[in-house]
């Protein structure tokens, strides 16, 4: 079976990553504390915690980032049979394809896709 | 092919680490820690879905659920207040109904799964292209065809942009300055929600 490959992978990627901490922790010194215990934020002292209320417009682009997924997973399928199905299936992608772009354009015109 | 055995032990094995990690994802504290938990979830029913010979889902499954929705999921959290999220401990009686509620759910769904026959097709000659059979029936106009759900499909996924934007453009003003902490004036961030919407833009932080 072809997923063999896959497993071999994972099982690989789990012993590099593993393999990784479990040397750094058996070499590395290990005392905590002070300043050591603080995120990273490029050498800034942070303020506040670090969890924060987002903007809403993060969630906004995760939207349409989520309905154009979508919509590219379902065109593989369509590009699989481009071929066979010719210029009918064009059009029923096309009409697909618009409905969404309505959308986008929607998103756009109310600003969603403007920082600031 | 894969011998039964193995088929086995994978799928149990599979199922099992599915279970740990959902239960890991609804419990854990830390957003990010359960935001991984339900990322593997995810991607171990990917495996799973591999298989059941649905590589089509499994690809979906990967794309669209640990791309995007998991992704989504976050946001929507971190949108929240922080605090009220961490002091979150539900009374009593909340969690006993939630429990019963699940049990109910999970008792609907075992019916439904033992009075559905799933029909068992016995496979002869070379496998067939999954994806092929797919993209033929999404674009059939026939009888038997998947065109009008797949047009309809882009209607649904219209009304949740759509949707969305008029949700979340009443919960924030347009000219809410972009930020990712609430460091322009040196406050502290627990108070952000009043005060970043009063920062004028280009005040801002570097």
């Amino acid at each position: 079976m072809e997923y063999i490959f896959v497993l071999a992978m994972v099982g690989l990627a789990a012993a590099m990553v593993g393999g990784g901490l479990f040397f750094s922790r058996l070499v590395a010194p290990h005392n905590p504390g002070g300043n050591k215990s603080v995120p990273y934020e490029c050498g800034e002292q942070p303020i506040g915690q670090a969890w924060i209320q987002f903007n809403v417009g993060y969630y906004l682009f995760g939207l349409l980032f989520l309905v154009f997924d979508v919509e590219a997973a379902l065109m593989y399928p369509w590009a699989v049979v481009f071929r066979s199905t010719g210029l009918p299936g064009l059009i029923e992608m096309l009409i697909f394809v618009l409905v969404l772009v309505i959308g986008l354009i929607y998103a756009w015109r109310k600003g969603v896709l403007e920082w600031v | 092919m894969i011998s039964s055995a193995v088929y086995t032990v994978m799928f149990y094995g599979l199922s099992a680490a599915v279970i740990l990690l959902a239960v890991l994802a609804v419990n854990l504290r830390q957003l990010l820690r359960a935001a991984l938990a339900l990322m593997g979830m995810l991607s171990l029913s990917a495996g799973l879905y591999v298989l059941l010979h649905a590589e089509f889902l499994a690809g979906v499954q990967v794309l669209v659920y640990i791309g995007g929705i998991v992704v989504l999921i976050v946001f929507a959290i971190m949108l929240t207040r922080s605090s009220e999220l961490l002091e979150d401990h539900p009374r009593p009686l909340a969690q006993v109904l939630g429990a019963l509620l699940s049990m109910f759910f999970l008792f609907v769904a075992a019916l439904a799964l033992r009075d559905t026959r799933f029909p068992v097709q016995v496979q002869t000659g070379p496998p067939v292209d999954d994806v092929r059979q797919i993209g033929l029936l999404l674009l059939d106009r026939g009888a038997t065809g998947y065109l009008v759900p797949f047009e309809l499909l882009s209607l649904l996924l219209l009304v949740a942009i759509i949707g969305g934007t008029v949700i979340a453009r009443k919960v924030a003003p347009p000219k809410q300055p972009f930020t990712t902490g609430g460091d322009a004036r040196g406050e502290t961030i627990t108070e952000s929600a009043r005060t970043q919407r009063d920062i004028v833009p280009g005040e801002g932080a570097p």
